[in-house]
């Protein structure tokens, strides 16, 4: 027997098969704010976050806290800290709520109603489970893939949309390959925007902001299955009045937001998102507009005080929408 | 008491944190990443066909490792006909232990730049067996005097800014030197080495490519030093892993195309292409050589057969060691060769680590990867680095 693996990920790794949620939050909290109709049972497609903007926008706020005990993952004062504060229940961290992040999937049902996707929310999320797939807990992954399936199953639901990269990743690259039945037909929003604009359903005109710079979520621009480049692009581009620019690395050879490391190099995993972000604001753009929760709060970190300068995709076209 | 794997976690994190803060490490860090990412640029424009080549060279590398115990016979069978000594060694002790019976003690050794032989240690070995040892790339020459170890496999001393060079250089030659006079440091040094070289009884370098049918070893370098190393001293020691073996020489030359242009290069200051001790005898059997009059191979293991056979981790196996990766990945921008094992750095360097050092050696690397796939974008023979750190992170899981 021997600890390989921090603590900290081992930690992290119950929280998800006991609470269904890294942070230990109640289900209940990733779509409470949800716009849409929230559904109980045959709820046939509906628009699943993953609970990552929920829980992103909570570690945002608790960063201060979590920032001492993710640095050092050799620590042993990390560990009995981390436990005490992200504790049973996520009865604290529930306190942490974070609006700017809890706006985005409400923003995303709007889009959906707009173009025209009849989509409900669930009355409860499980987590996306992505961290068990990035950390190597594979059987963890697989018994966790079971149950999403079961609970998706449970709630009668076909069609599933997706809206951010984590979840697209390991519903594409392994749940729908590995889990027997995991048979539901995945969407992503980006996509049905991207298809809504061919058709003509929807206009975008930005007014006040001129131009934006595009960070690519690694699982979209790297991926070694569907790469997902052009689609958010083509959107950017489409909204009038709106110039996109795009960093020296971009595409495939964009640098990654330094979020994987978040949990366990807290500092090393600041430092590169304070590069990435000097690369893009390099491009001379008001915003960074980004695709994923992930890369935001961290990008936000090191923006500081000017952290309003990242905004989410979904955010973007929710502004250019003709009210 | 902590145990085992959190005494090397809390290294780990220690020492990349130290890096982290040093304004000089992360000044020589960034001026050699972001050069490499504007000469790639511009290279893959000039030479389009470049990547083309380099699938080529995907499937020579396959075809090697499938038929690899044949390449190795054949490899020691063609250089045996030239003349040379052929050595097979099993693990770094064993490689250690061959070299130095060959070399013995109170000898001058002038050594070219090579990874392999940081891996067994081959340096610090002899020195303590009580020769004289001297690195004759700069960057290793540099890395010597430091006492410190490689961050890059291609520019060991990347993460040493020039002003820490003219620093370092001052103490060694007790005179002044100016940083930006970057040519008079390089001056120094080959000055310095120039004496070792013709004092030297043995020179030791590697390989990037042997080619198993006509039993050659083919050298890409930039400074020279090289060919210093090879035909000076009377008797020259070749190490180099068996991964380095490919069928013939066409195919070792179009490998070493491949790996120079994704080290940056246009072309290379020199390819050496070495084939063995040549001589000629006179009637009555006097021999007079060329130089060097003895070749030694060395063939190493030391877990690049397990590597092979492993089928989840063979691609790792076909890594040419251009660095390509190492300078595209934006953990390595921040904290260079940190980001890895005790001698192969960053991701293909992580899964390395943990076949030739074993999981405790490697975790903290293996947990260090962004699995952004940055690397493989770049990698010439798109080796799927981010797929294998998920394959490890699950054999770690699993060994709990
Ligand atoms: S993994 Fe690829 S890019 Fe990295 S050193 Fe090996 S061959 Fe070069």
């Amino acid at each position: 027997m021997s600890d390989y693996i921090p603590e900290i990920l081992r930690v992290i790794r119950d929280q998800i098969m006991k609470y269904k949620n890294p942070l230990a939050i109640k289900m209940s909290s990733c779509t409470d704010t949800c716009s849409g109709d929230i559904c109980r049972e045959n709820c046939e497609t509906i628009m699943y976050t993953g609970c990552l903007y929920t829980t992103m926008g909570i570690v945002e706020k608790i960063g201060f806290m979590l920032s001492k005990v993710t640095k050092n993952p050799a620590s042993d004062l990390s560990i009995k800290l981390f436990k005490k504060f992200m504790g049973p229940g996520g009865k604290l961290a529930a306190k942490f709520r974070n609006k700017e992040f809890d706006i985005i999937p409400r923003k995303a049902m709007e889009i959906l109603k707009r173009i025209g996707v009849n989509a409900v929310c669930l009355d409860e999320e499980p987590y996306n489970g992505a961290l068990l797939y990035d950390l190597g807990f594979h059987e963890e992954l697989i018994k966790y893939g079971e149950y999403l399936r079961d609970f998706f199953k449970s709630k009668g639901v076909k069609k599933i949309i997706l809206i951010d990269p984590h979840s697209y990743d390991v519903f594409m690259n392994f749940y729908k390959k590995e889990i027997k039945d995991f048979d539901f037909e995945i969407l992503n929003i980006i996509d049905l925007i991207n298809k809504a604009i061919d058709e003509g359903k929807i206009k975008l005109k930005s007014d006040e902001l001129k131009t934006v710079t595009y960070h690519d979520p690694c699982n979209y621009s790297k991926s070694t299955e569907r790469r997902i480049i052009e689609e958010p692009r083509r959107i950017i581009r489409s909204i009038e009045g709106l110039d996109l620019r795009e960093p020296e690395y971009t595409k495939n050879f964009s640098e990654c937001c330094g979020g994987p490391l978040e949990f366990i190099f807290h500092e090393l995993s600041s430092e590169i998102a304070e590069m990435r972000v000097n690369e893009l604001l390099a491009t001379g753009a008001e915003k960074i507009i980004t695709a994923c929760p992930i890369c935001s709060i961290n990008f936000r970190r090191v923006l500081k005080k000017e952290k309003n300068k990242v905004m989410d995709i979904i955010d973007l076209v929710y502004e250019s929408m003709e009210r | 008491m902590l145990s085992e794997a959190k005494k090397v976690w809390k290294k780990y994190y220690d020492e990349f944190s130290k890096a982290m803060r040093d304004k000089s490490f992360r000044t020589g860090t960034t001026r050699a990443t972001e050069s490499y990412e504007h000469k790639m640029k511009k290279l893959l424009v000039e030479y389009p066909e470049t990547p083309e080549l380099a699938k080529e060279v995907r499937k020579i590398k396959e075809e090697a490792v499938e038929n690899i115990d044949e390449l190795i016979n054949k490899t020691m069978e063609s250089f045996k006909r030239h003349g040379a000594d052929v050595y097979y060694a099993k693990n770094a002790e064993e490689a250690r232990e061959i070299i130095g019976k060959i070399i013995g003690t109170g000898k001058i050794v002038v050594k070219g730049k090579s990874i392999t032989s940081e891996e067994i240690r081959l340096r610090e070995y002899l020195i303590e067996k009580g020769n004289e040892v001297w690195e004759t790339d700069l960057g290793e020459f540099i890395i010597q005097l430091l006492h410190d170890r490689p961050m890059h496999v291609v520019t060991p001393s990347l993460h040493v800014p020039r002003e820490k060079v003219a620093e370092i250089f001052e103490k060694t030659f007790k005179r002044k030197f100016d940083p930006q006079d970057v040519p008079a440091l390089v001056r120094a040094a080959s000055e310095f080495l120039r004496d070792k070289y013709y004092n030297a009884h043995f020179g030791i370098i590697g390989a990037n490519v042997i080619a198993a049918e006509e039993g050659a070893a083919i050298l890409i370098h930039n400074e020279g030093n090289i060919r210093f190393v090879a035909n000076i001293p009377d008797e020259l020691i070749i190490l180099a892993g068996i991964e380095k073996i490919v069928p013939d020489l066409e195919k070792a030359i179009k490998t070493a195309i491949v790996i120079s242009r994704y080290a940056s290069y246009k072309l290379a200051g020199y390819y050496e292409i070495i084939g063995g001790a040549r001589y000629i005898q006179d009637n009555n059997g006097e021999k007079a050589y060329s130089k060097p009059r003895k070749i030694h191979l060395v063939l190493l293991d030391n877990g690049r057969k397990k590597m092979m056979n492993d089928p989840e981790l063979r691609e790792a196996s076909y890594c040419l060691r251009c660095g390509a990766c190492m300078y595209s990945c934006t953990v390595f921008k921040i904290i260079a060769g940190k980001f890895g094992g005790p001698t192969y750095m960053s991701g293909i360097g992580a899964i390395w680590t943990y076949v030739i050092n074993g999981s405790l050696q490697a975790a903290p690397a293996i947990y260090t990867c962004l699995l952004d796939g940055r690397c493989r974008e770049r990698c010439p023979l798109n080796i799927d680095i981010p797929r294998m750190i998920r394959v490890i992170r699950k054999r770690l899981a699993e060994s709990q």
